[in-house]
């Protein structure tokens, strides 16, 4: 049973509307709603659940970035507009994509794309089994670098930044480490500690001071000792 | 005597070189907003599409060819302004309604070129912006007595009543009238925070 997608295209322009409803229709299993104001949106908001917005940024009233800001849980963003000079910005706000009018099909299709991942991987942990197949999107950079969920060792939290390591390399993104925690597969990954979570099947070591992984010690917080230790052995008792 | 005369010819290469550094220019993002509609027109393969190509093009060629000189007749300044607002209703659809009036002859009549506009963009830029609802302008446009007498309003959203001359393109135009008629010309702007209209009465 698959439900359709509930896009709301909002941009004061109704010819702009036009260009993403006609590509939308183009696609399988697709719901549209327009609206010509950030106020309308709102209220649209409330009543149905939107699963992706396209999302104009000069608008009276309120401008899409600001419309941004309200949302606390905003669903997938990709920003729509005539200006090139906002994109650094769009990006601040978690905007998937940043498409510069007049916007073509190819290019239109590129964003839908990374739309689609980004709700796959957003709703992995509760539907989709096949975890380790994955991926998530990281901001590094102001770029969206895709991560293959099965490549990540272990998280380590710096302030308001997260260290995401792999086999053979590092990223540096701006999120706290429970927001990532949450949005990655609970069977397959334990927070052990205030700055650590790990990929639990990665453990190649237990000891009194830690964990190791790939060769580095990561220390477990005294209260989860037991329960972080009873999770690695069941797991590899399991596999 | 010949210095006098270089210095003459000097200030008025300043006045001139001023002159056009102060004319308006219209923002991009008009047109790439047009080009954008434009595409949309052409995407579901609308009729109008030929129709605002030629318009995009008409206002284009003025811009870019018309204009760079001290003055042009007014009805080619109309013309131009007629272009622009139908491309402004393309882009607002029903929520931009405009009345234009014309009185008095508008043949052999010349103006400096790109004043108008300046006021019809800045009218539209306090009506659309915060405005959710249908914008209604008004533009009446009248010759006498070697005057022409230009207005513009529309509503706009009480919470922001700016005033007077904001903005660097209105200051602009100010320096520009002033330069090209000194105290000849009467411009009035007013802002009382339900309607935004501009009065403004130059010699022709």
């Amino acid at each position: 049973m698959t439900k359709n997608l509930n896009c709301l295209i909002l941009d004061d322009e109704p010819l702009a509307i036009d260009v993403i409803e006609i590509y939308l229709k183009r696609l399988p299993d697709i719901d549209i709603v327009r609206s010509s104001n950030a106020i309308d949106a709102f209220q649209i908001m409330q009543k149905e659940k939107i699963d992706l917005i396209f999302l104009d940024i000069e608008m009276p009233l309120m401008s899409g970035l600001d419309f941004l800001k309200t949302m606390k849980t905003p669903p997938a963003v990709v920003i729509t507009t005539a200006y090139r000079d906002y994109a650094v910005e769009g990006f601040e706000h978690d905007a998937l994509d940043y498409l510069v009018k007049p916007i073509s099909f190819p290019r239109f299709m590129k964003a839908f794309e990374k739309v689609i991942k980004f709700i796959q991987t957003n709703s992995t942990g509760t539907e989709d089994q096949e975890s380790d197949h994955g991926f998530i999107f990281l901001k590094v950079n102001g770029k969206f670098v895709k991560l293959a969920i099965g490549e990540i060792l272990y998280i380590e939290s710096l302030k308001d930044y997260i260290k995401v390591v792999t086999a053979g390399k590092f990223y540096i993104s701006y999120q706290t480490l429970s927001s990532i925690t949450e949005k990655l597969p609970e069977e397959k990954f334990m927070r052990i500690h205030r700055s650590f979570t790990i990929a639990v099947d990665q453990v190649s070591a237990v000891e009194t001071a830690g964990v190791e992984i790939a060769g580095k010690l990561i220390p477990i917080s005294r209260d989860l000792r037991q329960e972080v230790i009873k999770r690695i052995c069941k797991d590899g008792h399991s596999s | 005597m010949e210095n006098q005369q270089l210095q003459k010819e000097r200030e008025k290469m300043y006045l001139e070189t001023e002159l056009n550094f102060l004319k308006t220019q219209i923002n991009p993002h008009f047109f790439f907003n047009t080009l954008n509609n434009l595409y949309s027109l052409a995407l579901k393969k609308s009729d109008q599409t030929p129709d605002v190509i030629l318009r995009l093009s008409d206002l284009m060629s003025y811009m870019l060819y018309e204009s760079n000189v001290a003055k042009v007749s007014l009805d080619k300044e109309v013309n131009y302004l007629q272009n622009y607002l139908d491309l402004e209703k393309l882009r607002f659809g029903e929520r931009l309604t405009i009345s234009f009036e014309m009185e008095g002859r508008i043949e052999n009549v010349y103006i400096p070129p790109m004043i108008l506009i300046l006021f019809v963009e800045n009218c539209f830029k306090h009506g659309l912006k915060d405005n959710i609802d249908q914008v209604n302008t008004e533009i009446s446009l009248k010759v006498e007595k070697e005057f022409l007498f230009f207005m513009i309003k529309n509503p706009v959203s009480s919470h922001t009543a700016a005033t007077g001359i904001s903005g660097i393109g209105l200051k602009n135009v100010k320096r520009r009238l002033d330069l090209l008629f000194k105290t000849n010309y009467q411009l009035d702007i007013q802002n009382n925070g339900i309607e935004y209209a501009v009065y403004l009465k130059m010699p022709v």
